[in-house]
């Protein structure tokens, strides 16, 4: 076997300790994570192997690495590492770090890097938005006008939510690709045969809508109901219920905008799965989080990083702005107040998408079922390639 | 002298209960006719104590034998003056009724063979008589060093007057000329410490009215024994003229400290390829130079071979040490150092890369705080394997390391800028002589000794072929003995501090692989080692581990036959030999192990209360009876004083049965068994003898080095004899025991036993 070529990167190693708060230096190798996590597998010994990669800064084998999107940080490895390097916060880092080495632009690096530079970004676009409603819809709203005579709803797909639209599945797709190319293409250890992509689809679409794995995380022995029962999987059910909400209302809004700033005669679906699932989905979700954050009473919440806490934010307060702009039109309140309700409401929905979503935290939305779907392509190739040998 | 015995039975304990006492005091009147022989129900209360001391002023015993406990118990009660009263204990507890069933008559015989045993030897118990006198009691501390150096302060400090020799101009030893130390203070993390400590010991020591000091000198010899050793010291002046001083000295404390391994060795590790690739005592020595030239801590270190700034550089730890072909122990101080040159490299050159290549990091206690401090730096790259190559790219003037085992998976490819070899230590202890005569000489001595030899040839045993440091003018050679690898230490488990030459304390690195730290506490242990050798030689008592014993041992030298014996296998070198090979004793050096009176063919040598007649007697009071049954066996027991005879008393506390055929004599080491007392046993018709004494070897536990290895040796030239005397071999056993061993003693005992039942009984028995 060739010796591998060590080229450490001290840059690397400071990059990543930068965005979180694991101690992965102090790792001295003992293995305790990677046997206690209820995840890893023989093949995959993360997060063990992640400790020395990030410790020495190998960039090249760090960006070929899936496993951070495995992990769902349930921190059974930080709880007994016996050095408290907390390599499950160095997952959540190099899941952070991914997300910049993904992106092509540089973007994510430096809103990684500095919290003003996120403030700035997110200033930016919130400036854009407000110059376009100055430009399209005015500062003083007439009087005696209805909400959609003053803000269209075609305006609005036209001008906003269309445009960026395209932008976020542009830009998301090219970073997907280059994170196809980075994980995948240049593995030159396994070839995938085209037809397992077909047939691998389904756990992508699998994953995405459930969220499986994180149930996985607690390998204790009880039933299912009897977990289910003692709130084991309160922190996985909360996270996809807020997930299909705010996909649900994300696809809603860009199809139906027309709806949403309807007050009456809508159908029965609408109602009850957008008025009242999607947004309870949206409050509670972001609230329960927001609370775990604060208490830090458990692994996964312990450390929070600048750029959770601006999606979270961000997130939470799109919706409270949507859901009382949304109350306002359905009871009727005065129209120049839903005006101004509407632009606060963008101003914060803008910035929130055009920044976390390609290049912060939101972004795993994309990359987590990714990484799973080529994990699994990469682990199956090798499965056939063996089997074809023997 | 008078011989006024009194025997006291105590049948407190339950001893009474288990044992007819009126029986036993009426055995020992008519056997022995002792002055007093009474019972007392509680002897170790002050009614029983006041009973002796009232004997002995109205009735002038002097030789009390206390039938009771232990003699490791109730010390302080039976406490009367050894000057002027033997105190004889005889162990009935511990040693009879807890081991024994209770009213029995085997336990009634088993207490008054005892009893016998121990009026027997009450009887021919003389009185020590102490040898004091007015001794010097300067202490010697050579080298100056750390160690020397607070050796030396600590010495004046408690009113010593001190000589100090160090050989070279200045004070401060290995670390003074040497840039930077780690933090020397709990919690021991931060990275760097200034050396500044070391200037202030130094002043203390050169203005200290009590310490006077030989700088650029040597010891060119040493005479004598504790409290009256004559140094001769060869000092050169400014001028380079050397002249010859005498001092007087009462204890010496050697700190000669290390030196660092022959890198000349290392060259499998690429030492000599380039003069990038360095040592960690040269990369100290680059950084102290770095430092002088600019008198600024801000230097850059610069590759040696192009001065240009290096990027990466590598540290290779256990270069060789633990090796079996260079260093096979560890060094203790190269992980720390390595860390904290590391942490000097990456302050001056930020944007370096520093890999630490290594088997085991071994950062003790709290100096772990400093290694995790040092792995949080991101610069600082820690890689656990093994060096598989290393080599030089000319071309591109390049450095490359193959490691292999890493914890990465696989074998890995490094390439580096420079290459620090961290090597370890070597004591200071002397070089070894080559002069063919010296070890024609020391061959011919072996040779001629017979079983001997083979003693003197294992690795517990002296290496008289080192000189170099103390000189001395010891018949067993001129520096003091290796323990392992070079180091003159001593036992690791029981004797911190002690040594193998009465008097002559090595301590700090020259001991064992240490830091300053550890040298720091070790100055303080050696100079107590030293001040309590001088003062308890001039009170006439012994040194550890018999500490306070005031016999010392007799030779009858009119007698002697010159077999060089006794100054062979003396452990601690106490006895030198004239021309002739007649024995020259020192009682200052000696330890009363009483080896040399094992040793003696000719019965000379012997101590007051200890000596092959006290013994012999002790033996010949056995009751034998002639009748063939189980229960009549007869096997004496020769229990080593420190660890065996405690191990039964433990066995006894346990109230574990052990058979009752047994006779246990204490004696002071398995090495002072004279092989006399064989013959004593065997033609009494005792049937088998067991000797339970210390392991012996490597890891010896021996109080006295190497005397129960001494004894297996005998032991071998006895099976011998004892062979031609139709008696089988195997009547004969030496058991290694340690003190924890006591829950395999029954098991022991009982094998040995059945051993002797299926050898049948001594024919001479009744002859």
């Amino acid at each position: 076997m060739e010796n591998t070529k060590i080229k450490t990167d001290n840059e690397l190693v400071s990059y990543i300790k930068n965005i979180g708060e694991s101690n992965f230096k102090k790792c001295f190798q003992c293995g305790t994570c990677s046997a206690v996590c209820p995840l890893s597998t023989e093949d995959r010994p993360f997060p063990r192997k992640e400790m020395i990669l990030s410790g020495w800064g190998l960039k090249e084998q760090l960006v070929g690495d899936l496993n951070p999107w495995l992990c769902y940080y349930c921190g059974e490895c930080s709880k007994n590492c016996p050095r408290k390097a907390e390599p499950g916060e160095l997952m959540m880092s190099l899941r952070r770090f991914l997300i910049s080495a993904y992106d092509w632009t540089g973007i994510s690096k430096l809103l990684y890097k500095s919290k003003y530079a996120e403030y700035i970004a997110l200033f930016i676009v919130a400036l854009i938005v407000f110059i376009e409603w100055t430009i399209l819809f005015g500062l003083s709203p007439a009087s005696g006008v209805s909400l959609n005579q003053l803000v269209s709803p075609e305006k609005i797909d036209y001008f906003f939510d269309w445009p960026m639209t395209v932008f976020l599945a542009v830009i998301l797709t090219s970073f997907i690709y280059n994170m196809y190319n980075k994980t995948v293409l240049s593995d030159k250890s396994v070839k995938i045969p085209i037809k397992l992509y077909f047939t691998e689809a389904w756990s992508l679409i699998f994953n995405f809508f459930t969220q499986y794995r994180y149930a996985k995380c607690d390998d204790g022995k009880e039933p299912f109901y009897k977990k289910l029962m003692d709130g084991k999987y309160n922190f996985w059910l909360t996270h996809l219920f807020l997930m299909i909400s705010y996909v649900a209302l994300f696809v809603g809004i860009v199809f139906f905008l027309d709806w949403f700033q309807k007050e009456n005669s809508l159908p029965v679906l609408h109602i009850v799965l957008f008025d009242y699932f999607a947004s309870i989905g949206l409050m509670f979700g972001t609230i329960y989080f927001v609370i775990k954050r604060l208490t830090k009473k458990i692994e996964r919440s312990k450390f929070s990083h600048h750029t959770d806490w601006m999606f979270i934010i961000l997130l939470f307060l799109t919706g409270l702005t949507g859901i009382i702009l949304r109350v306002a039109i359905v009871y009727k309140y005065p129209v120049p107040w839903m005006f101004y309700l509407y632009l606060i409401h963008l101003l914060i929905l803008f910035p929130m998408l055009v920044i976390e979503v390609p290049f912060s935290k939101w972004s795993h939305l994309a990359y987590r079922p990714m990484g799973i779907y080529f994990a699994n392509l990469k682990e199956k190739a090798k499965n056939m390639e063996s089997a074809g040998i023997d | 002298m008078d011989n006024n015995v009194g025997v006291y039975i105590c049948s407190g304990c339950d001893i009474g209960k288990s044992l007819n006492i009126e029986r036993l005091i009426n055995t020992a009147k008519d056997s022995y006719k002792p002055q007093v022989c009474m019972g007392s129900e509680f002897l170790c209360g002050e009614e029983g104590i006041n009973l002796i001391k009232k004997d002995i002023n109205e009735k002038s015993i002097n030789k009390i034998v206390i039938a009771a406990c232990s003699m490791r118990a109730k010390q302080d009660v039976f406490n009367f003056d050894p000057l002027t009263i033997h105190t004889e204990r005889v162990n009935l507890r511990e040693h009879v009724i807890w081991v024994s069933p209770p009213n029995d008559n085997n336990t009634q015989l088993l207490a008054e063979d005892y009893i016998g045993m121990g009026i027997a030897r009450a009887k021919k118990a003389s009185f020590p008589e102490p040898l004091i006198q007015n001794l010097n009691k300067t202490v010697l501390v050579v080298g100056g060093g750390v160690t020397g150096l607070n050796s030396a302060i600590n010495s004046a400090k408690a009113g010593y007057n001190v000589v100090l020799v160090e050989k070279k101009s200045n004070l401060g030893g290995f670390p003074y000329s040497k840039y930077k130390k780690w933090e020397t203070n709990p919690p021991f993390d931060k990275n760097i410490y200034i050396k500044n400590g070391l200037d202030e010991l130094i002043d203390g020591v050169e203005n200290s009215k009590n310490i006077k000091i030989y700088k650029n000198s040597k010891i060119r010899s040493i005479s004598g024994a504790p409290g009256r050793f004559n140094a001769e010291i060869e000092s050169a002046d400014e001028s380079n003229k050397i002249g010859i001083i005498n001092e007087n000295i009462g204890a010496i404390i050697v700190a000669t400290g290390w030196k660092p391994y022959d890198a000349k060795n290392l060259d499998y590790l690429g030492y000599g390829l380039t003069p990038d690739i360095l040592t960690n005592v040269e990369l100290e020595e680059l950084y102290s130079d770095l430092y002088q030239d600019g008198k600024n801590e801000n230097f850059i270190i610069k590759r040696k071979s192009n001065g240009e700034s290096v990027k990466s550089i590598a540290f290779i730890q256990c270069a060789g040490s633990r090796d079996e072909n260079h260093l096979p122990y560890c060094s203790t101080v190269c992980c720390m150092s390595s860390l904290k040159e590391a942490a000097l490299f990456r302050k001056n050159n930020p944007d370096a890369n520093v890999y630490i290549i290594y088997k085991d990091i071994r950062t003790p206690g709290e100096y772990e705080n400093f290694y995790r401090k040092m792995q949080n730096d991101e610069g600082l790259f820690m890689i656990k394997g093994v060096i598989s190559d290393v080599s030089f790219d000319k071309g591109n003037n390049i450095i490359n390391l193959k490691v292999k085992d890493t914890l990465f998976g696989g074998d890995i490819d490094l390439d580096v800028d420079m290459l620090v070899l961290a090597s370890g230590m070597v004591p200071n202890s002397g070089d070894f002589i080559t002069d063919p005569e010296i070890k024609l000489e020391l061959n011919n001595d072996s040779t001629a000794n017979g079983a001997s030899c083979a003693a003197t040839a294992t690795s517990a045993s002296i290496s008289p072929n080192k000189s170099g440091i103390l000189n001395l003018t010891y018949r067993q050679g001129k520096e003091m003995p290796d323990l392992i690898y070079g180091f003159p230490d001593s036992n690791f488990i029981c004797f911190p501090y002690e040594s193998r030459r009465t008097g002559i304390y090595p301590a700090g690195s020259v001991r064992a692989p240490m830091d300053a730290v550890f040298s720091v506490d070790d100055a303080k242990g050696a100079t107590l080692k030293a001040i309590q050798c001088i003062e308890q030689t001039s009170r006439g008592r012994a040194v550890h581990p018999r500490s306070n014993d005031m016999t010392y041992p007799f030779f009858d030298l009119p007698r002697c036959t010159q077999c060089k014996r006794c100054t062979e296998e003396c452990p601690f070198g106490a006895i030198d030999e004239d021309e002739k090979g007649t024995p020259k004793p020192n009682p200052e050096r000696c330890r009363r192990c009483g080896v040399c009176m094992g040793a003696c063919p000719v019965r000379i040598i012997s101590f007051k209360n200890y000596s092959p007649d006290i013994i012999g007697s002790m033996i010949k009071s056995i009751y034998v009876p002639e009748d063939p049954t189980d229960e009549n066996y007869r096997i004496l027991v020769f229990a080593c004083e420190n660890d065996a005879y405690p191990a039964l008393d433990i066995l006894g506390i346990n109230k574990i049965n052990l058979s009752s055929n047994i006779r246990v004599i204490p004696v002071r080491c398995l090495g002072s068994i004279n092989n006399v007392w064989y013959a004593d046993a065997l033609s009494k018709g005792i049937d088998g003898i067991l000797l339970l004494g210390c392991k012996y070897g490597d890891d010896y536990q021996c109080h006295f080095v190497k005397g129960s290895e001494l004894a297996s040796y005998r032991l071998v030239n006895l099976q011998e004899t004892l062979t031609r005397l139709v008696l089988e071999a195997e009547r004969v056993r030496q058991i290694q025991l340690e003190f924890s061993d006591y829950m395999k003693l029954p098991e022991i005992v009982s094998d040995f036993v059945d051993k002797i039942k299926s050898l049948g009984p001594n024919p001479y028995k009744g002859f």
